[in-house]
C-alpha cells in the first residue's frame, strides 16, 4: 500500500517536481565537502564580488571575501539535518501521544491534550527562542526547541482519526480478543491513522527549516557553521548595494522549502486520490 | 548646485527645493528657526549626564544640560562653556574655577558655585560612571563667592587631567532640584533641567524626544534651532530610508550600516560627514585572558598580532573610515601619541615562528592550539572582526571558535566570570589616559568592573608606571610616564589594538555647523542652523 501511495504521489506533477527538488538539495549537502574541500569561511576574493563576474566564484563574495556558494553548499546540510530531525521526533511523538489519547480518553486525553494546549498557546517560535538560548545552538539543542511545539498538530489530527477508528468493528473485535488497549492502539488503529499525518510532516519540514533560518538569522545558530539564516542576515546590512549576498541564500531557502511543500501537496492529492 | 534627476523627476515641488537650496548655499549667515529632525536609536533610562557620561545619553542631553568647558579644534583644546576660566595649582592639590555671569536654569533659579560644588561633590564623584576614577580624590569644593569655584584634592591630582575630563565629565546640574530626595530616583533624571540653549519639552517612549529653544539662553542670539526632535527608529535601515525622504535631517554615530554610506553619499543633498567624533575615539581590540597558559606567553600574543592583518580590517570591515592601531592612545591625542613602538605587523611566518618557538607545533589535524573567541555584541565591526580574527587565526594554527552571546551575556563572561580566551573588545579613549585606558592595564580590579582589565595580567612594572602617572602634577612628566606605558604595552601586549575608529554622520545639506568640534554630537549644538 505504501508503495503505490509514493507511485501515486510521484505521479503529480507537484510531487514529482518537489522529490527532484529535495533530491537535489540533498546531493549538494552531501557532496559539499568535496566540492569545496576547504573551509568554506576563508576568504578567497575581493569582498562583495558580484556573482558570475569571476568563475572560481559563481556568486559573488560576502562583506569579508567569502565564496558565497561554497557557504550555501556547506549550510545545506545542518539545515536539513535539523528538519527532517524535527520531522522525525515531532511526527513520532505526536503519533504515539494522539493515538493514547485518542483510545484511552479520559484522564489520559486530558491530560495529553491540555499539554497539547499549553503548548499551541506559546507562539511556536518563541518556545524555540528560548530553549535554544538555554540549551546552545547544537543540534540536539535546535532539534528540541523546534519539535517541542511541532508534535501538537500531528497528535490532534491523529487523535481525531484515532477516534474515529475507535469504534470500528474491526478494533472492538481486536479488543474483544483480550488485547491490551495501548498495544491495540499502537498496532492495530495507528496504522490506519498515520496517512492523515503524513501530508503534516511536509508542512513540519518547511516549518522547521523556517525557523532554524530565523534562529541563525537572530544571531542564535551556531556561528561556526556556514548557515543561510545567519548568511541571510548579513546579507541584510548591504542589501542596497550588493543584493546578491541576502538574494543568493534566500533562493537557497525558498526553493528548499518550496520543494518540501510540493512533497506536502503530491502526498495530499495521492492521499485524497485514494479516500475518493 | 547642479540639477539632479531626481529632483527633476519629482516634480514642481522638488524644482522648488532645488532653487531654494542653491540659495542657501550661497547663503553664509546664520539663519534662525526651523525644526531639526535627528534619528535616535537609544532611550536611556537614566538622561543625567552628570551620572551617566556615556555617548547616549550625551547625545540628546548635551543640549540641556552643559559641562563646564566643551572640546575644540586646535588652541589649547577647550573652549569654555560655564566656565569661563580654570587654573589649577603647582602642587596639584587645587582647581579654580571661575563661572559664566548672568547664566539661568530653565526654571529662572539662577546658575551658581553652589551648583557646581554640589554636582561635584554628590555626583560627579560618587555616581557617575568614570568621575568616580578621576575625582576619586576630591576633597571639598570651596564656594567663596557665587562665581567662584575651588577643587580641593587629598593627594596631588594633575591638572591636565582635570581639564580633560571638563567637556565629558563635568556637566552641572541644580542644586535646588536634587539637593531633596533620592539623586539616582530623582525625576530630574528624565525631565532634565539644565542652563543649556535647549529645555527638555516632552519624551513619549518608543516614539520622540523634543528639545525646544531656550530663549533665555546666555549667549545673546542662540540657539539659533527652534526644536530639536529625536526620532527613536532602531532599525538601521529604516534611518537611511528617512534621511532620503528628508523625514529626518540628521543621523549621528553611523546609525546608516556603513555598507550604505558609499550610496548616500550620492543621494543629491545628502552628505556623509566623518568629522567630529575624534574626541570620542573607539578602539578595536583583541582581550586576551593571560589565565590560559599558552596566552600567557607574550611570545603568543605577538604571533596572534602579526597574524591580523590591520589593512584588510580597516579597508573591509571599516570600509575606509578607520586607522590602525598600534596601542592604548590613538593618534588623535597628539599629547600623549607614540610611534615607536614594536613592530606588529602583518607577518604570518613571523607569527608562526612566534608559535613554534613558543613550544606550539601544528599538530596532525593542522591546529596548535585551539580558545575560544567571545566578540563583543554591539557594533557591526565587532562581529564582523571575529569572523575575519577566527580565519585570521586558524591560518597560523590557531584553532579559534566563535562564542555568540547577547550583551549582557557578554560582559558577564569576559568581565566578571572570565570565562573566554580571546574577545573583541571596543573600549573608548576619553582624551586621557587616565579616564578609561589605564584601566585596561592595571592589576588588582575586582571581578565584574566592565571594560577593565579582566585579562589576568598583572606587571608590577606597568602597574608602577599608572600609578606614578596618577599622582604626577607635572605635565612633562606625566606625558613621559605614559609614553613609557605605551612602550612597555607595546612590548608586553598584554592586549592588543587593532584599529581605531570613529563615527560617521549622515545629514542633509540644509544643515549647517554639523561636525564643528571634536565631539560635535555629544555637544551643545547651539550654533546648528537650517538653511533654507
Amino acid at each position: 500500500m505504501r508503495d503505490s501511495l509514493a507511485a501515486r504521489m510521484l505521479g503529480t506533477s507537484a510531487g514529482l517536481a518537489g522529490v527532484l527538488l529535495l533530491l537535489a538539495a540533498a546531493i549538494v549537502a552531501l557532496a559539499a565537502p568535496w566540492l569545496f574541500p576547504a573551509d568554506p569561511f576563508d576568504i578567497v576574493a575581493r569582498p562583495l564580488l558580484r556573482p558570475f563576474s569571476q568563475m572560481q566564484h559563481p556568486l559573488g563574495t560576502d562583506r569579508l571575501g567569502r565564496d558565497l556558494l561554497a557557504m550555501i553548499a556547506h549550510g545545506t546540510r545542518p539545515s536539513l539535518v535539523t528538519a527532517l530531525s524535527v520531522a522525525a521526533v515531532a511526527l513520532g511523538i505526536g503519533l504515539a501521544a494522539g493515538a493514547l489519547a485518542g483510545m484511552f480518553g479520559g484522564l489520559a486525553d486530558e491530560l495529553i491534550m491540555r499539554l497539547a494546549d499549553a503548548l499551541q498557546t506559546v507562539p511556536s517560535f518563541v518556545v524555540a527562542l528560548a530553549v535554544v538560548s538555554v540549551l546552545g545552538p547544537s543540534l540536539p539543542g535546535l532539534v528540541t526547541a523546534l519539535s517541542l511545539s511541532a508534535w501538537t498538530a500531528p497528535a490532534r489530527v491523529v487523535r481525531a482519526e484515532v477516534m474515529r477508528l475507535r469504534g470500528a468493528a474491526f478494533v472492538e473485535s481486536s479488543l474483544l480478543l483480550g488485547r491490551n488497549r495501548a498495544i491495540v492502539a499502537l498496532q492495530v488503529v495507528l496504522p490506519n491513522a498515520v496517512t492523515v499525518a503524513l501530508a503534516l510532516a511536509a508542512v513540519i519540514v518547511a516549518g522547521a527549516l523556517l525557523s532554524e533560518a530565523a534562529l541563525s538569522f537572530l544571531g542564535l545558530g551556531d556561528p561556526n557553521r556556514p548557515s543561510w539564516g545567519a548568511l541571510i542576515a548579513e546579507g541584510r546590512q548591504v542589501m542596497r548595494t550588493a543584493p546578491h549576498v541576502i538574494i543568493a541564500p534566500g533562493v537557497a531557502l525558498f526553493l528548499t522549502v518550496l520543494a518540501v511543500s510540493l512533497v506536502g501537496e503530491g502526498v495530499a492529492k495521492a492521499l485524497s486520490r485514494r479516500t475518493r | 548646485m547642479a540639477l539632479h534627476r531626481r529632483d527633476i523627476l519629482a516634480g514642481a515641488t522638488a524644482m522648488t527645493a532645488v532653487a531654494l537650496t542653491g540659495k542657501a548655499h550661497g547663503q553664509t549667515t546664520p539663519r534662525s528657526g526651523g525644526i531639526l529632525t535627528v534619528a535616535a536609536d537609544t532611550e536611556p533610562r537614566n538622561l543625567n549626564p552628570a551620572m551617566v557620561a556615556s555617548n547616549g545619553v550625551f547625545y540628546v542631553a548635551s543640549k540641556v544640560i552643559e559641562p563646564l568647558a566643551e572640546m575644540v579644534e586646535g588652541g589649547d583644546g577647550l573652549a569654555p562653556r560655564l566656565a569661563t576660566r580654570w587654573e589649577g595649582s603647582p602642587d596639584g592639590r587645587t582647581v579654580t574655577f571661575t563661572l559664566r555671569e548672568g547664566v539661568s536654569w530653565h526654571d529662572g533659579r539662577p546658575f551658581t558655585s553652589a551648583d557646581v560644588a554640589f554636582s561635584a561633590m554628590r555626583l560627579w564623584k560618587p555616581l557617575q560612571n568614570l568621575g568616580r576614577i578621576v575625582f576619586k580624590n576630591l576633597e571639598a569644593v570651596d564656594t567663596p563667592d557665587a562665581r567662584t569655584a575651588v577643587f580641593r584634592f587629598s593627594v596631588p591630582t594633575p591638572f591636565q587631567l582635570v581639564r580633560n575630563a571638563l567637556p565629558g565629565l563635568a556637566s552641572v546640574v541644580p542644586k535646588h532640584l536634587y539637593e531633596v530626595g533620592e539623586i539616582a530616583t530623582n525625576p530630574a533624571n528624565t525631565r532634565l533641567v539644565g542652563t543649556g540653549p535647549f529645555r527638555f519639552a516632552e519624551h513619549r517612549p518608543g516614539e520622540f524626544y523634543r528639545l525646544e529653544k531656550n530663549p533665555s539662553y546666555w549667549e545673546a542670539g542662540r540657539p539659533y534651532l527652534d526644536q530639536i526632535i529625536y526620532r527613536v527608529l532602531p532599525d538601521r535601515g529604516a534611518i537611511a530610508a528617512a534621511l532620503e525622504a528628508n523625514q529626518i535631517q540628521l543621523a549621528a554615530f553611523s546609525a546608516v550600516p556603513l555598507a550604505d554610506m558609499e550610496r548616500l553619499a550620492k543621494v543629491p543633498g545628502i552628505a556623509v560627514i566623518p568629522q567630529g567624533y575624534d574626541g570620542i575615539t573607539y578602539q578595536l581590540t583583541v582581550e586576551i585572558n593571560h589565565r590560559r597558559k599558552e596566552l600567557a606567553d607574550a611570545r603568543v600574543r605577538r604571533a596572534i598580532a602579526h597574524a591580523i592583518d590591520r589593512k584588510f580590517v580597516v579597508d573591509t570591515i571599516f570600509l575606509g573610515y578607520a586607522k590602525p592601531s598600534n596601542g592604548p592612545v590613538p593618534a588623535f591625542d597628539k599629547q600623549f601619541h607614540i610611534t615607536d613602538v614594536p613592530d606588529t605587523g602583518f607577518d604570518r611566518r613571523r607569527a608562526e615562528a612566534l608559535l613554534d618557538e613558543a613550544g606550539l607545533p601544528r599538530a596532525a589535524n593542522g591546529m596548535r592550539f585551539s580558545v575560544r573567541l567571545l566578540p563583543a555584541p554591539w557594533f557591526e565591526q565587532t562581529r564582523q572582526f571575529g569572523d575575519y580574527l577566527r580565519q585570521a587565526l586558524r591560518a597560523v594554527g590557531i584553532d579559534a571558535q566563535i562564542v555568540n552571546n547577547d550583551p549582557a551575556a557578554h560582559l558577564k563572561a569576559v568581565y566578571t566570570d572570565h570565562a573566554f580566551d580571546l574577545a573583541i573588545g571596543s573600549p573608548v579613549y576619553r582624551n586621557d589616559p587616565a579616564i578609561s585606558t589605564t584601566i585596561l592595564y592595571e592589576s588588582g580590579l575586582p571581578a565584574g568592573v566592565p571594560f577593565s582589565n579582566q585579562y589576568g595580567y598583572a606587571s608590577p612594572a606597568m602597574d608602577g608606571l599608572i600609578r606614578r602617572a596618577a599622582s604626577a602634577v607635572d605635565p612633562a612628566e606625566r606625558t613621559t610616564l605614559y609614553r613609557d606605558m605605551q612602550k612597555l604595552a607595546g612590548t608586553d601586549l598584554p592586549l592588543i589594538h587593532v584599529a581605531e575608529f570613529t563615527f560617521l554622520t549622515v545629514a542633509r545639506r540644509s544643515v549647517m555647523n554639523v561636525a564643528n568640534n571634536p565631539r560635535w554630537a555629544t555637544s551643545h549644538w547651539a550654533d546648528t542652523w537650517l538653511s533654507a
